[in-house]
Protein backbone atom coordinates (compact mmCIF):
# COMPACT_ATOMS: atom_id res chain seq x y z
CA UNK A 1 0.00 0.00 0.00
CA UNK A 2 2.58 2.08 0.89
CA UNK A 3 4.56 2.08 -2.78
CA UNK A 4 1.45 2.64 -4.66
CA UNK A 5 0.73 5.51 -2.47
CA UNK A 6 4.39 6.52 -3.13
CA UNK A 7 3.58 6.11 -7.03
CA UNK A 8 0.84 8.23 -7.03
CA UNK A 9 2.41 10.84 -5.33
CA UNK A 10 5.24 11.20 -8.02
CA UNK A 11 3.04 10.55 -10.52
CA UNK A 12 0.98 14.08 -9.47
CA UNK A 13 4.11 15.82 -8.82
CA UNK A 14 5.44 14.90 -12.29
CA UNK A 15 1.81 16.31 -13.81
CA UNK A 16 1.84 18.97 -12.22
CA UNK A 17 5.64 20.34 -12.70
CA UNK A 18 4.53 19.80 -16.17
CA UNK A 19 1.86 21.89 -16.40
CA UNK A 20 2.83 24.61 -14.25
CA UNK A 21 5.97 26.03 -16.38
CA UNK A 22 6.28 29.67 -16.30
CA UNK A 23 7.21 31.37 -19.34
CA UNK A 24 9.78 33.55 -20.04
CA UNK A 25 9.91 37.00 -19.39
CA UNK A 26 10.70 39.91 -22.09
CA UNK A 27 13.08 42.04 -19.50
CA UNK A 28 13.17 45.69 -20.87
CA UNK A 29 17.01 45.08 -20.91
CA UNK A 30 17.11 42.46 -23.48
CA UNK A 31 17.29 43.58 -26.88
CA UNK A 32 15.14 46.12 -28.09
CA UNK A 33 14.37 47.52 -31.89
CA UNK A 34 16.51 50.48 -31.64
CA UNK A 35 15.35 54.22 -32.50
CA UNK A 36 17.34 57.05 -34.57
CA UNK A 37 19.28 58.81 -31.94
CA UNK A 38 19.94 62.42 -33.01
CA UNK A 39 22.47 65.05 -31.45
CA UNK A 40 22.22 68.72 -31.78
CA UNK A 41 25.20 70.73 -32.76
CA UNK A 42 26.83 73.59 -33.61
CA UNK A 43 26.58 75.40 -37.20
CA UNK A 44 30.20 77.03 -36.81
CA UNK A 45 31.38 75.38 -34.29
CA UNK A 46 30.45 70.78 -35.40
CA UNK A 47 31.94 69.70 -32.27
CA UNK A 48 30.18 71.97 -29.72
CA UNK A 49 26.64 70.43 -28.73
CA UNK A 50 24.29 73.25 -28.70
CA UNK A 51 20.68 72.62 -27.43
CA UNK A 52 17.01 73.31 -28.91
CA UNK A 53 14.74 75.47 -27.27
CA UNK A 54 11.64 73.36 -27.72
CA UNK A 55 11.73 70.66 -29.63
CA UNK A 56 8.70 68.79 -31.00
CA UNK A 57 8.33 65.66 -34.02
CA UNK A 58 6.03 64.24 -36.26
CA UNK A 59 5.61 62.00 -38.94
CA UNK A 60 3.80 63.39 -41.43
CA UNK A 61 0.41 62.55 -42.01
CA UNK A 62 0.15 61.74 -38.40
CA UNK A 63 -2.01 63.87 -35.74
CA UNK A 64 0.22 62.78 -32.53
CA UNK A 65 3.70 64.10 -31.70
CA UNK A 66 6.48 61.27 -31.71
CA UNK A 67 8.00 59.82 -28.52
CA UNK A 68 11.44 61.91 -27.78
CA UNK A 69 13.06 59.62 -25.40
CA UNK A 70 12.27 56.57 -23.33
CA UNK A 71 9.96 58.27 -20.54
CA UNK A 72 7.68 58.97 -24.36
CA UNK A 73 7.59 62.80 -23.87
CA UNK A 74 6.98 64.17 -26.78
CA UNK A 75 7.97 67.53 -26.33
CA UNK A 76 11.58 68.22 -25.07
CA UNK A 77 12.92 71.60 -24.19
CA UNK A 78 16.45 72.78 -24.04
CA UNK A 79 18.11 69.39 -25.06
CA UNK A 80 20.75 67.96 -26.67
CA UNK A 81 19.55 64.96 -27.75
CA UNK A 82 16.51 62.87 -28.95
CA UNK A 83 16.04 59.64 -29.73
CA UNK A 84 12.88 58.57 -31.91
CA UNK A 85 10.95 55.92 -33.33
CA UNK A 86 11.51 54.50 -36.98
CA UNK A 87 8.87 52.47 -39.28
CA UNK A 88 8.94 48.62 -39.10
CA UNK A 89 6.80 48.12 -41.76
CA UNK A 90 8.26 50.74 -44.81
CA UNK A 91 11.93 51.46 -45.33
CA UNK A 92 11.11 55.74 -45.55
CA UNK A 93 10.33 57.58 -42.31
CA UNK A 94 9.42 61.19 -43.06
CA UNK A 95 9.41 63.26 -40.08
CA UNK A 96 8.94 67.11 -39.09
CA UNK A 97 11.06 68.37 -36.96
CA UNK A 98 8.95 71.04 -35.23
CA UNK A 99 11.54 74.08 -33.44
CA UNK A 100 9.66 76.42 -31.71
CA UNK A 101 12.24 79.73 -30.64
CA UNK A 102 11.06 82.60 -29.16
CA UNK A 103 7.41 81.96 -29.94
CA UNK A 104 8.26 81.34 -33.50
CA UNK A 105 7.69 77.64 -35.02
CA UNK A 106 9.85 76.41 -37.46
CA UNK A 107 9.24 72.68 -38.80
CA UNK A 108 12.07 71.38 -41.28
CA UNK A 109 11.05 67.85 -43.08
CA UNK A 110 13.44 65.24 -43.32
CA UNK A 111 12.72 61.73 -44.77
CA UNK A 112 15.07 59.03 -43.39
CA UNK A 113 15.72 56.03 -45.56
CA UNK A 114 17.00 52.89 -44.71
CA UNK A 115 16.99 48.76 -45.39
CA UNK A 116 15.04 46.86 -42.87
CA UNK A 117 16.52 44.01 -41.26
CA UNK A 118 14.90 41.56 -38.58
CA UNK A 119 16.81 39.82 -35.93
CA UNK A 120 15.96 36.82 -33.28
CA UNK A 121 16.17 38.01 -29.68
CA UNK A 122 14.46 35.43 -27.93
CA UNK A 123 11.54 32.92 -26.84
CA UNK A 124 9.90 35.93 -24.81
CA UNK A 125 11.07 38.73 -26.56
CA UNK A 126 9.98 37.38 -30.54
CA UNK A 127 12.29 39.50 -33.09
CA UNK A 128 13.34 43.18 -33.21
CA UNK A 129 14.68 45.45 -36.45
CA UNK A 130 17.72 46.87 -37.40
CA UNK A 131 18.10 49.33 -39.89
CA UNK A 132 20.94 49.21 -41.93
CA UNK A 133 22.49 51.89 -44.72
CA UNK A 134 20.63 55.30 -43.18
CA UNK A 135 20.05 57.92 -45.30
CA UNK A 136 18.95 61.14 -44.33
CA UNK A 137 17.38 63.33 -47.20
CA UNK A 138 16.32 66.98 -46.14
CA UNK A 139 13.33 68.85 -48.02
CA UNK A 140 14.71 71.96 -49.40
CA UNK A 141 12.16 74.73 -48.62
CA UNK A 142 11.94 77.15 -51.49
CA UNK A 143 10.06 79.75 -49.07
CA UNK A 144 10.37 80.70 -45.74
CA UNK A 145 13.78 80.26 -43.68
CA UNK A 146 15.02 76.70 -42.44
CA UNK A 147 16.39 75.76 -38.81
CA UNK A 148 18.56 73.11 -39.79
CA UNK A 149 21.18 73.81 -41.70
CA UNK A 150 23.05 70.44 -42.24
CA UNK A 151 22.11 66.84 -41.32
CA UNK A 152 25.12 64.43 -41.41
CA UNK A 153 24.73 60.80 -40.72
CA UNK A 154 27.58 59.43 -38.05
CA UNK A 155 26.13 55.82 -37.94
CA UNK A 156 24.54 54.35 -40.93
CA UNK A 157 23.62 51.07 -39.35
CA UNK A 158 21.03 51.67 -36.99
CA UNK A 159 21.40 48.73 -34.20
CA UNK A 160 21.27 49.88 -30.71
CA UNK A 161 20.21 53.23 -28.32
CA UNK A 162 23.21 53.78 -27.25
CA UNK A 163 25.15 55.21 -30.20
CA UNK A 164 24.38 58.62 -32.05
CA UNK A 165 22.92 57.57 -35.71
CA UNK A 166 22.58 61.95 -36.98
CA UNK A 167 24.26 64.97 -36.39
CA UNK A 168 21.93 68.12 -37.22
CA UNK A 169 23.74 71.18 -36.97
CA UNK A 170 21.67 74.96 -36.62
CA UNK B 1 13.56 24.54 -11.29
CA UNK B 2 13.06 24.00 -7.61
CA UNK B 3 9.86 22.46 -7.88
CA UNK B 4 12.07 19.33 -9.50
CA UNK B 5 14.46 19.17 -6.96
CA UNK B 6 11.63 18.63 -4.24
CA UNK B 7 10.16 15.89 -6.75
CA UNK B 8 13.76 14.11 -6.91
CA UNK B 9 13.24 14.35 -2.67
CA UNK B 10 10.10 13.13 -2.84
CA UNK B 11 11.31 10.22 -4.73
CA UNK B 12 13.89 9.68 -2.52
CA UNK B 13 12.46 9.88 0.75
CA UNK B 14 9.88 6.94 -0.95
CA UNK B 15 12.81 5.21 -1.47
CA UNK B 16 13.82 5.19 2.26
CA UNK B 17 10.44 4.45 3.57
CA UNK B 18 9.87 1.50 1.02
CA UNK B 19 13.25 0.14 2.20
CA UNK B 20 12.54 0.33 6.05
CA UNK B 21 8.96 -1.94 5.51
CA UNK B 22 11.07 -4.49 3.51
CA UNK B 23 14.05 -4.81 6.11
CA UNK B 24 11.33 -6.95 8.53
CA UNK B 25 11.31 -9.65 6.34
CA UNK B 26 13.66 -12.82 6.56
CA UNK B 27 15.89 -13.87 4.27
CA UNK B 28 15.46 -17.22 3.88
CA UNK B 29 17.71 -20.28 2.05
CA UNK B 30 15.69 -20.76 -1.13
CA UNK B 31 17.04 -19.39 -4.52
CA UNK B 32 14.58 -17.37 -6.28
CA UNK B 33 15.11 -17.16 -9.98
CA UNK B 34 15.66 -13.66 -11.51
CA UNK B 35 14.39 -12.98 -14.79
CA UNK B 36 16.58 -11.75 -17.83
CA UNK B 37 15.42 -10.36 -21.01
CA UNK B 38 14.53 -7.66 -23.18
CA UNK B 39 11.64 -5.30 -21.53
CA UNK B 40 9.57 -3.35 -24.14
CA UNK B 41 6.30 -0.78 -24.16
CA UNK B 42 4.93 2.55 -24.77
CA UNK B 43 4.40 5.62 -22.79
CA UNK B 44 1.72 6.60 -22.11
CA UNK B 45 2.59 10.29 -21.03
CA UNK B 46 2.78 11.11 -24.45
CA UNK B 47 -0.37 9.09 -25.72
CA UNK B 48 -2.42 10.70 -23.08
CA UNK B 49 -1.37 14.30 -23.89
CA UNK B 50 -2.29 13.21 -27.61
CA UNK B 51 -5.55 12.50 -26.45
CA UNK B 52 -6.25 15.56 -24.44
CA UNK B 53 -3.86 18.20 -25.92
CA UNK B 54 -4.92 19.01 -29.81
CA UNK B 55 -1.85 20.91 -30.24
CA UNK B 56 0.77 18.07 -29.49
CA UNK B 57 0.90 14.15 -30.65
CA UNK B 58 3.63 12.12 -29.61
CA UNK B 59 4.45 8.42 -29.44
CA UNK B 60 7.28 6.78 -27.57
CA UNK B 61 8.80 3.37 -27.18
CA UNK B 62 10.60 2.58 -24.21
CA UNK B 63 12.59 -0.37 -23.51
CA UNK B 64 15.27 -1.84 -21.64
CA UNK B 65 17.52 -5.54 -21.67
CA UNK B 66 19.34 -6.75 -18.33
CA UNK B 67 22.93 -6.78 -17.95
CA UNK B 68 23.57 -8.06 -14.58
CA UNK B 69 21.91 -7.97 -11.40
CA UNK B 70 21.59 -4.43 -11.38
CA UNK B 71 22.45 -2.88 -14.29
CA UNK B 72 20.28 -2.36 -17.72
CA UNK B 73 20.76 -1.49 -21.21
CA UNK B 74 18.24 1.40 -21.56
CA UNK B 75 16.99 3.13 -24.54
CA UNK B 76 13.71 5.54 -25.77
CA UNK B 77 12.70 5.82 -29.43
CA UNK B 78 9.23 8.62 -30.54
CA UNK B 79 8.49 10.73 -32.40
CA UNK B 80 6.83 14.56 -31.10
CA UNK B 81 5.19 17.07 -32.79
CA UNK B 82 4.20 20.27 -31.14
CA UNK B 83 1.85 23.41 -32.43
CA UNK B 84 2.64 25.82 -29.97
CA UNK B 85 1.29 29.67 -29.47
CA UNK B 86 2.88 32.49 -27.67
CA UNK B 87 2.83 35.99 -27.09
CA UNK B 88 5.67 36.76 -29.60
CA UNK B 89 6.32 33.90 -31.17
CA UNK B 90 4.00 30.74 -32.77
CA UNK B 91 5.99 28.04 -34.02
CA UNK B 92 5.43 24.05 -34.95
CA UNK B 93 8.20 21.86 -33.89
CA UNK B 94 8.29 18.24 -35.19
CA UNK B 95 10.54 15.24 -35.82
CA UNK B 96 12.21 12.20 -33.98
CA UNK B 97 14.35 11.09 -31.29
CA UNK B 98 16.70 8.62 -29.72
CA UNK B 99 18.16 8.33 -26.46
CA UNK B 100 20.29 5.43 -25.64
CA UNK B 101 22.33 4.96 -22.10
CA UNK B 102 21.82 2.40 -19.13
CA UNK B 103 19.46 2.00 -15.84
CA UNK B 104 21.22 1.27 -12.41
CA UNK B 105 18.50 -0.69 -9.77
CA UNK B 106 19.17 0.69 -6.51
CA UNK B 107 15.93 -1.21 -5.10
CA UNK B 108 17.06 -4.30 -3.07
CA UNK B 109 14.54 -7.20 -4.40
CA UNK B 110 13.42 -9.67 -1.68
CA UNK B 111 12.30 -13.53 -3.00
CA UNK B 112 11.14 -13.43 -6.47
CA UNK B 113 10.36 -9.76 -6.65
CA UNK B 114 11.33 -7.32 -10.00
CA UNK B 115 10.97 -4.20 -8.95
CA UNK B 116 13.49 -1.19 -9.82
CA UNK B 117 14.08 2.25 -8.38
CA UNK B 118 16.42 3.44 -10.37
CA UNK B 119 18.68 5.95 -11.96
CA UNK B 120 19.17 6.55 -15.44
CA UNK B 121 22.16 8.11 -17.75
CA UNK B 122 21.03 8.49 -21.28
CA UNK B 123 22.72 10.50 -24.61
CA UNK B 124 19.53 11.70 -26.79
CA UNK B 125 19.76 13.07 -30.36
CA UNK B 126 16.49 14.76 -31.89
CA UNK B 127 16.46 15.40 -35.54
CA UNK B 128 13.56 17.83 -36.29
CA UNK B 129 12.39 20.53 -38.13
CA UNK B 130 10.87 24.03 -37.03
CA UNK B 131 8.27 26.41 -38.97
CA UNK B 132 8.14 30.03 -37.72
CA UNK B 133 4.14 31.04 -38.25
CA UNK B 134 3.95 34.02 -36.22
CA UNK B 135 5.96 36.88 -34.48
CA UNK B 136 5.89 40.31 -33.23
CA UNK B 137 8.71 42.63 -33.30
CA UNK B 138 9.98 43.99 -29.36
CA UNK B 139 9.14 47.78 -29.92
CA UNK B 140 9.28 49.96 -26.85
CA UNK B 141 6.89 52.63 -27.95
CA UNK B 142 3.75 52.38 -29.45
CA UNK B 143 3.59 55.48 -31.93
CA UNK B 144 3.71 53.70 -34.92
CA UNK B 145 1.17 50.69 -35.26
CA UNK B 146 2.60 47.47 -34.35
CA UNK B 147 2.28 44.69 -37.18
CA UNK B 148 1.87 41.23 -36.41
CA UNK B 149 3.84 39.06 -39.03
CA UNK B 150 2.25 35.85 -40.24
CA UNK B 151 5.14 33.54 -42.34
CA UNK B 152 5.62 30.38 -43.41
CA UNK B 153 8.92 30.08 -42.76
CA UNK B 154 10.21 26.61 -42.20
CA UNK B 155 13.66 25.50 -40.32
CA UNK B 156 14.75 21.72 -41.93
CA UNK B 157 17.46 19.59 -40.85
CA UNK B 158 18.07 20.82 -37.78
CA UNK B 159 19.16 18.45 -34.61
CA UNK B 160 20.06 18.29 -30.84
CA UNK B 161 22.31 16.56 -28.95
CA UNK B 162 21.89 16.08 -25.06
CA UNK B 163 22.46 14.27 -21.85
CA UNK B 164 20.23 13.21 -19.73
CA UNK B 165 19.81 11.52 -16.53
CA UNK B 166 16.43 9.91 -15.11
CA UNK B 167 14.82 9.25 -11.49
CA UNK B 168 11.89 6.77 -11.51
CA UNK B 169 10.51 3.36 -10.58
CA UNK B 170 9.50 0.07 -12.62
CA UNK B 171 7.08 -1.91 -10.49
CA UNK B 172 5.98 -5.74 -11.77
CA UNK B 173 2.05 -4.85 -11.28
CA UNK B 174 1.16 -8.97 -13.20
CA UNK B 175 3.80 -11.60 -14.43
CA UNK B 176 6.08 -10.09 -16.48
CA UNK B 177 4.14 -6.66 -17.18
CA UNK B 178 5.75 -3.39 -15.19
CA UNK B 179 4.61 0.16 -14.73
CA UNK B 180 7.13 2.58 -15.06
CA UNK B 181 7.48 6.24 -14.70
CA UNK B 182 10.53 8.27 -14.21
CA UNK B 183 11.49 12.03 -14.14
CA UNK B 184 14.31 13.12 -16.46
CA UNK B 185 16.56 16.18 -16.23
CA UNK B 186 18.33 16.65 -19.53
CA UNK B 187 21.62 19.28 -20.65
CA UNK B 188 21.71 20.37 -23.79
CA UNK B 189 25.43 20.07 -25.53
CA UNK B 190 25.37 20.56 -29.15
CA UNK B 191 22.39 21.83 -31.25
CA UNK B 192 22.05 22.98 -34.84
CA UNK B 193 19.56 26.17 -34.90
CA UNK B 194 17.77 28.19 -37.97
CA UNK B 195 19.22 31.09 -39.17
CA UNK B 196 18.50 34.06 -37.16
CA UNK B 197 15.89 32.02 -35.13
CA UNK B 198 16.19 29.46 -32.49
CA UNK B 199 15.12 25.41 -31.25
CA UNK B 200 12.09 26.40 -29.10
CA UNK B 201 11.55 22.53 -28.97
CA UNK B 202 13.09 19.23 -29.41
CA UNK B 203 11.37 16.32 -29.77
CA UNK B 204 12.47 14.48 -26.36
CA UNK B 205 14.29 16.65 -25.20
CA UNK B 206 10.99 18.91 -24.64
CA UNK B 207 10.88 22.54 -24.19
CA UNK B 208 14.21 24.96 -23.69
CA UNK B 209 15.12 27.99 -21.98
CA UNK B 210 16.19 31.61 -23.03
CA UNK B 211 18.55 31.57 -20.35
CA UNK B 212 20.35 28.10 -20.17
CA UNK B 213 20.81 24.84 -21.60
CA UNK B 214 18.53 22.43 -19.22
CA UNK B 215 14.95 20.92 -20.31
CA UNK B 216 12.84 18.49 -18.21
CA UNK B 217 10.18 16.32 -18.79
CA UNK B 218 8.59 12.99 -17.31
CA UNK B 219 7.45 10.06 -18.97
CA UNK B 220 4.81 7.25 -16.99
CA UNK B 221 4.07 3.82 -19.45
CA UNK B 222 3.76 0.23 -19.07
CA UNK B 223 6.27 -2.49 -20.21
CA UNK B 224 6.19 -6.15 -21.04
CA UNK B 225 9.10 -8.47 -20.41
CA UNK B 226 10.17 -11.16 -22.56
CA UNK B 227 12.05 -13.61 -20.71
CA UNK B 228 14.52 -14.59 -22.58
CA UNK B 229 16.85 -16.61 -19.53
CA UNK B 230 16.14 -16.67 -15.85
CA UNK B 231 19.16 -17.01 -13.33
Amino acid sequence: MNKFSCILLILTTAVLCGSCEKDDLCTPDQAVTPRLVIEFKDLLNPLQNKAVDRIQVQEIGSSTFAPLNTDGSTTLSNTESISIPLRTDSSRTSYNLILTEDGVVNSDNIDFNYILGEAYVSRACGFRVVYNNLVAVQTVETTGNQWIERVIIVEDQVTNNTDVHVQILH
Amino acid sequence: MFKYFISILLLLSCLLSTAQGENEIKNDSLIYQQAYGLRAGIDLASLIRTGIDEDYTGFQILADYRMSKRLYVAGELGAESLDKTSERVDYKTSGSFIKAGVDYNFYQNWLDMDNMIYGGARLGYATMSQTLHRYDYNIDNNYFPVFTNVVDREFSGLNMIWLEIQFGFKVQVLNNLYLTANLQLKRRLSEKTPENFDNLYAPGFGRTFDTNDIGVGYSYGITYRIPFVRK
